[in-house]
């Protein structure tokens, strides 16, 4: 026991002996009430619970229900694996409808394709024949050349300068004499 | 087999007390049965445990928190915390091992709440002191003649245990309310035996402070 501070305190231990009279405590009578109530309420799992329970449930499928899983799976698996599709190799043009009534500018998406040529220009009426360079596009092939302009609505005549050489659209069968024993292709917006 | 059985158990907190060694390990068997249907979500069989640790969880909160209403809630809360963590108990092999587990959430539990009100720091005879009335009501003496004195006495027993500090209060109630082994309260408190010893040799030295303190205003 510690030494008194003050010389006075009585040094028995009477006063300690006492404490354990204190645990004569008679509960609330409502208590075993109290607590089985709040036991028996439904709680919200906790996220703890809810990973133990699931580590601890049993999952039984029968063979058509795990088979139409696979199927679903390996469908889903085909579709994000599946590689995007390369772009259309013809001059995209609008419906002749929209054309007719719009008054704007339309984009026309020129597209030209050989894996021999290093450089690819359209030119045509639109631009005073003054060439605009085709570029590969993203993710489609190198042999691609792609260039989007704008034009009014009309007739257009056009040709691709390859690698110094004019090249008519070969996708594009309508053409029109250049005067000088050629044919430009022919583009009607 | 010996069995000392209240009428109604559940109004006095009494249960069942099995005296023989055998019994006992019949309780510790019985007990660990309980538990294992608790885990598996049977509710009911958390009563007997209930019924049987009722009076000393409300005992350790009553006597850190000083009402009787903090008390309530406070043992009612932990055991039913008690009862949804049950899967997280492990007996291993430990005597009383059980109440050891609750009596730590109760003791947490009223930290918690003397944390939130501040109480630890009260003097002696303000507002934090156990009323009269229910001390007088908690302890029920049987003797007329003696109740006057030892009620008094007792008062100022309770007064001078609640305003120890919180870490002292709890280590004379485990230790010298409670009558629990060092052992036990190094689980209950997470704390080396020899800060344990010396905790409640200083707490018994400021209690004794605070009696005669009491004692020399009277």
């Amino acid at each position: 026991m510690t030494s008194p501070s003050n010389g006075q305190r009585p040094k028995d231990d009477q006063p300690i002996a006492a404490l354990a009279e204190l645990r004569q405590v008679t509960p609330p009578a409502a208590l075993v009430a109290r607590v089985m109530t709040s036991v028996a309420a439904p709680r919200p799992w906790t996220f703890r619970q809810a990973f133990a329970r699931l580590l601890r449930a049993e999952v039984r499928l029968s063979v058509r229900t795990a088979l139409l899983l696979a199927a679903f799976a390996g469908a889903g698996a085909w579709t994000v694996r599946r590689p995007q599709q390369p772009a259309p190799l013809a001059v995209t043009a609008p419906p002749a409808a929209q054309i007719a009534d719009s008054p704007a500018p339309i984009l026309v998406r020129f597209t030209f394709e050989d894996s021999r040529a290093r450089q690819v220009f359209v030119a045509g009426d639109f631009n005073d024949w003054n060439p605009i360079p085709l570029d590969h596009e993203d993710g489609a092939r190198d042999s691609l050349f792609v260039a989007t302009v704008a034009l009014p609505k009309g007739v257009h005549e056009y040709m691709f300068l390859v690698d110094g050489n004019w090249v008519r659209d070969p996708l594009v069968s309508d053409s029109r004499p250049d005067g000088f024993g050629r044919k430009n292709s022919l583009l009607r917006l | 087999m010996t069995f000392t059985v209240a009428l109604n158990p559940e109004q006095s907190g009494a249960y069942p007390v099995l005296t023989s060694t055998g019994d006992a390990i019949s309780r510790a068997e019985e007990e660990r049965r309980l538990i294992a249907r608790c885990a598996q979500g049977e509710v009911e069989a958390f009563r007997p445990l209930v019924v049987r640790y009722q009076r000393v969880a409300f005992s350790v909160s009553y006597r850190m928190l000083g009402s009787r209403a903090d008390a309530e809630d406070v043992a009612q809360q932990a055991m039913a915390d008690a009862f949804h963590a049950i899967d997280r108990f492990r007996n291993e092999g430990r005597s009383n091992a059980f109440s050891v587990w609750l009596l730590r959430i109760v003791i947490n539990r009223s930290k918690d709440v003397l944390k939130s009100k501040r109480w630890s720091e009260r003097p002696l005879g303000g507002e934090g002191e156990v009323a009269a009335s229910e001390a007088v009501f908690a302890h029920r003496p049987m003797d007329p003649e003696l109740s006057l004195a030892g009620s008094q006495e007792r008062q100022r027993l309770e007064a001078a245990l609640l305003a120890l500090p919180a870490k002292y209060r709890e280590a004379l109630i485990l230790k010298d309310v409670e009558d629990l082994s060092y052992e036990e309260m190094r689980s209950i408190l997470r704390l080396p035996i020899t800060t344990l010893k010396i905790r409640v040799v200083r707490a018994r030295g400021r209690l004794r402070d605070l009696l005669d303190q009491s004692e020399e205003t009277r």
